[in-house]
């Protein structure tokens, strides 16, 4: 399984991974640091979950998503995401555009735990 | 949680009180999620709000309760914020206590003063922006969910200064108040203290205190 991790903060990118690992230990993870490469690394790798930060330098979270949801609407692929913007206008934006889960920031072993439950689908 | 307030003299008593108590939990959620972050209990230490115009901060800074946090070298993470409200929030620690807690953050052992204190790697400036942006996102955003108003954030910056060589930068248009919060958060190991700035719009401001009015009107008739 590859999960792809979009995240301008390299620290935080690190802490994902780590957290996600206990649950998922055999996932591939794939980053990148901002919307753009995410995109670009979306369309070549076809990850089964995307972790996606919203608030990033360039493509912004909401961008890659549209494009992701332009692309193959009706995908099963994951995509969750990870922000520390608390606004329910926000939640509610993202939500409507496909995101299969919202989660705010910061990481936990217990929100890495909801995360792999959503991405192993239970 | 006390909380003090200063120079609010265009509020009400009523309305003070309810300001008060939305920034109790503000704060509340800012505290919690730095105690997650710093992996230590925090202590928050009696929060201090004041309203006033931004002419006013450069003499505020110098008052004693801000004497502690700008003195020397400083680190401070900031999130500019726009559209139905419109400011600046900003975090500043001195350069000695921020790294402490990017330590912390980052689950490293706290620095000793020989170690190079002052040497902020590229790696901890990334991580105090994820603190700053975390911090400031959680009160910004709850006045922005407070008021059923949506706000676009800027992209977090750190950026670091000598006090007072160098002050830290804040909006200067006409009308602009400020809503000052200072916080001290006191982790079991040592003592880490901070500022927060909120710093919104007149317009912003006004939306706020009219929102606190409807609740007030809903409550009491």
């Amino acid at each position: 399984m590859k999960i792809l991790v979009i995240d301008d903060s390299a620290v935080y990118r690190t802490q994902i991974i780590k957290f996600l690992r206990e649950f998922l230990p055999e996932a591939e993870y794939i980053t990148a640091h901002d919307g753009a490469e995410g995109w670009n690394l979306y369309k070549k790798e076809r990850p089964e979950a995307t972790l996606m930060d919203l608030l990033m330098p360039g493509l912004s979270g909401q961008e890659v998503l549209k494009l992701i949801k332009g692309m193959e609407a009706k995908a099963k692929a994951k995509i969750i995401i990870l922000t520390a913007d608390i606004q329910k206008y926000t939640r509610d934006e993202v939500e409507e555009l496909g995101a299969t889960k919202v989660i705010n920031k910061p990481i936990s072993r217990e929100k890495a735990a909801q995360i792999a439950d959503v991405i192993k689908g239970d | 949680m006390p909380m003090l307030l200063r120079g609010i003299e265009m509020l009400s008593s009523l309305q003070r009180d309810a300001l008060k108590e939305f920034m109790n939990v503000s704060f509340g959620q800012a505290a919690s999620l730095l105690s997650e972050m710093a992996g230590q209990k925090i202590k928050l230490t009696i929060p201090e709000i004041e309203l006033s115009h931004i002419s006013l901060l450069g003499k505020k800074i110098e008052d004693e309760p801000f004497a502690n946090i700008f003195k020397g070298h400083i680190v401070s993470s900031s999130l500019a914020f726009g559209n139905e409200l419109k400011g600046k929030a900003q975090l500043v620690f001195p350069v000695k206590e921020g790294k402490i807690l990017v330590s912390l953050f980052m689950g490293d052992e706290i620095p000793l003063e020989d170690d190079g204190f002052m040497d902020f790697s590229d790696t901890d400036i990334d991580a105090m922006k994820e603190i700053g942006n975390i911090m400031l996102n959680t009160i910004v955003g709850s006045f922005a969910n407070l008021l059923d108003k949506q706000i676009i954030y800027s992209l977090p910056e750190v950026e670091f200064f000598h006090y007072p060589d160098h002050q830290p930068k804040f909006p200067h248009e006409t009308g602009h108040y400020i809503l000052l919060i200072r916080t001290t958060f006191s982790l079991v190991k040592t003592k880490i203290e901070g500022v927060v700035f909120v710093v919104l719009t007149m317009d912003s401001i006004s939306i706020l205190i009219k929102k606190i009015d409807e609740m007030l009107v809903e409550l009491y008739g």
